[in-house]
């Protein structure tokens, strides 16, 4: 067989990961404008409420994850409404290459753009909050995980809502409630280590709730972007 | 089950029976537990939420499984009646699941003294609860499509159910560093027998109850999808033919 | 047996109480007016159709 019909799927996926990443490289602003948001209000947090350290070493934690998590649902819109606009996304339905590892490519794109620079400014944040340094790496290790979740979690709103207009703040309605426990681990983790407890088995928690999503996630978003196409 | 007509006759024979047995047993519970159930020997009368509590409670579970098992059965062998089943479940479970939040808050208030304790594992996840519920909602509401809200809600619904574990999971693991009040583990298997008869009876007359009016909307449902077919004109006109 | 308003905490037993049996009345009412309502909907609509097939 000719090689050039018969691409391997790792390239799929690799020229899946590279136009995505590609795209967002080209429109800085998509990348740029939740970030700007994230940093924007965990900074202004501190005006509303009590400055003082340990009121904010104290609220730090579940401030930075909410508003991660905010700013995330922000970037849904863009996963796959962008390629059902210009028609892309049939094109990626009708592809040979199974559907949910080009999902998955795009997933891991996403998360390049939105959760690597999150974690890239989240030590400014963390500084802004008085966190200690220590504090600060476990912070990057719990939104390491968390944000992987949130990019598999948030696939599945994305792709749910594919063929709504305006689909911004239901994406929200649906993917929070299953986004609770990514909370939940994440700034209890921070605020665990700042009282001096263990914090390991949150780190475990999430890593294993990232690859259960991972298990689910692909398949799921793929599913739904098959029906919401049709 | 599977044909939409036989499911409708089944539907419309069996629906007095359950609605009258299930609001009797619930009826006799009730005036049991209320009046001659003896008191709790740590919380006095204010047990006798417990009556309406935890058969709201209950159903608001079961309505979740029951929709998660159509959902499955529905995207997987395509048994349409499955979907009409899900459209019918979803708004009794969410407001048997706004009844246990506030039967819970309610009972709280003299049990706690606060309307809400975030403490309590099995309020903060059944709060969870309501928002699958009506996120479930505004997706099917927000889908014009009949046949495309039928798959991408089910596939919600599904998605939902596996984390459902994992959210009651994380939520007690979260309130346990709280150590908030559990007042609510009541009865334990040193129960009354007094006290267990009308708890079992409601529980049972609610889901009695709740299958009836289950039935009144799938039927409904049903009906809707299936308006243009041969046997559904016939039985509407045959009284007028 | 007991008194009706005699129990301890017969305010938090009895709003509960009533907030059940409302529930209990809205989904009664709900369901059947929904299928009430469907079902002359659709007669409706299949008289329509009817007229329309006679002119």
């Amino acid at each position: 067989m000719n090689k050039s019909n018969n691409i391997s799927l790792l390239s799929g996926f690799n020229a899946m990961f590279r136009r995505d990443c590609l795209h967002c490289i080209k429109n800085p602003s998509q990348l740029l404008n939740p970030l700007i948001f994230f940093v924007m209000i965990t900074a202004a947090f501190p005006f509303a409420v009590d400055s003082s350290k340990s009121q904010l070493t104290q609220i730090g934690p579940g401030i930075i994850w909410i508003m991660a998590i905010l700013s995330y649902l922000l970037t849904l819109q863009h996963l796959y409404l962008d390629d059902a606009d210009d028609g892309c996304l049939d094109y990626i339905i009708l592809s040979p290459q199974p559907l949910p590892l080009l999902v998955l490519a795009k997933i891991c794109a996403h998360w390049i753009s939105s959760g690597l620079p999150l974690i890239i400014v989240s030590p400014i944040i963390g500084i802004i909050y008085q966190m200690q340094v220590d504090t600060i790496l476990v912070m990057i290790a719990t939104l390491f995980f968390g944000t992987f979740a949130l990019s598999l979690i948030g696939s599945i709103g994305a792709s749910l809502t594919i063929s709504i207009n305006n689909s911004n703040i239901l994406v929200s309605l649906l993917v929070l409630p299953i986004m609770i426990p990514i909370l939940i681990f994440g700034a209890r983790t921070i605020g665990l280590y700042q009282a001096g407890t263990t914090t390991i088995s949150g780190l475990y928690f999430m890593s294993a709730y990232c690859m259960f999503a991972l298990s689910f996630s692909p398949f799921a978003s793929a599913a739904a972007l098959k029906i919401g196409s049709e | 089950m599977s044909s939409p007509r036989y499911f409708y006759s089944i539907a419309t024979s069996l629906i007095p029976w359950f609605l009258v047995s299930g609001l009797i047993l619930m009826v006799a519970g009730l005036i049991n537990g209320l009046f001659y159930a003896p008191p709790d020997y740590q919380q006095g009368d204010a047990f006798r939420i417990i009556y309406v509590h935890v058969p709201s409670a209950y159903i608001s579970m079961m309505a979740y499984s029951l929709m998660a098992f159509a959902a499955f059965v529905a995207l997987i062998w395509r048994i349409k009646i499955a979907h009409a089943v899900i459209v019918g479940a979803a708004p009794l479970g969410a407001w048997f699941t706004f009844l246990a939040l506030l039967t819970g808050s309610i009972w709280g208030r003299p049990m706690w003294g606060t309307w809400w304790e975030w403490g309590d594992p099995r309020l903060t996840s059944e709060l969870l609860m309501l928002f699958l519920y009506l996120g479930y909602m505004a997706l099917r509401a927000s889908l014009p499509n009949l046949a495309q809200a039928d798959k991408l809600s089910a596939i919600l619904i599904l998605i939902g159910a596996i984390n459902i574990p994992i959210i009651h999971f994380s939520v007690e693991w979260w309130t346990s560093l709280h150590q908030g009040p559990t007042l609510l583990k009541a009865g334990g298997p040193a129960i009354d027998s007094l006290m267990l008869y009308p708890l079992l009876a409601m529980i049972i007359g609610t889901t009695l109850y709740f299958g009836s009016l289950l039935l009144v909307r799938t039927k409904a449902e049903v009906l809707n999808r299936e308006k243009n077919s041969r046997w559904a004109k016939k039985m509407l006109l045959g009284d007028q033919l | 047996m007991m008194e009706f308003f005699a129990m301890d905490y017969a305010f938090y037993v009895y709003s509960s109480l009533l907030a059940f049996l409302s529930v209990i009345i809205i989904c009664t009412k709900d369901a059947f007016c929904h299928l009430s309502k469907t079902l002359g909907h659709i007669k409706n609509t299949i008289h329509q159709m009817e007229s329309d097939n006679e002119t």
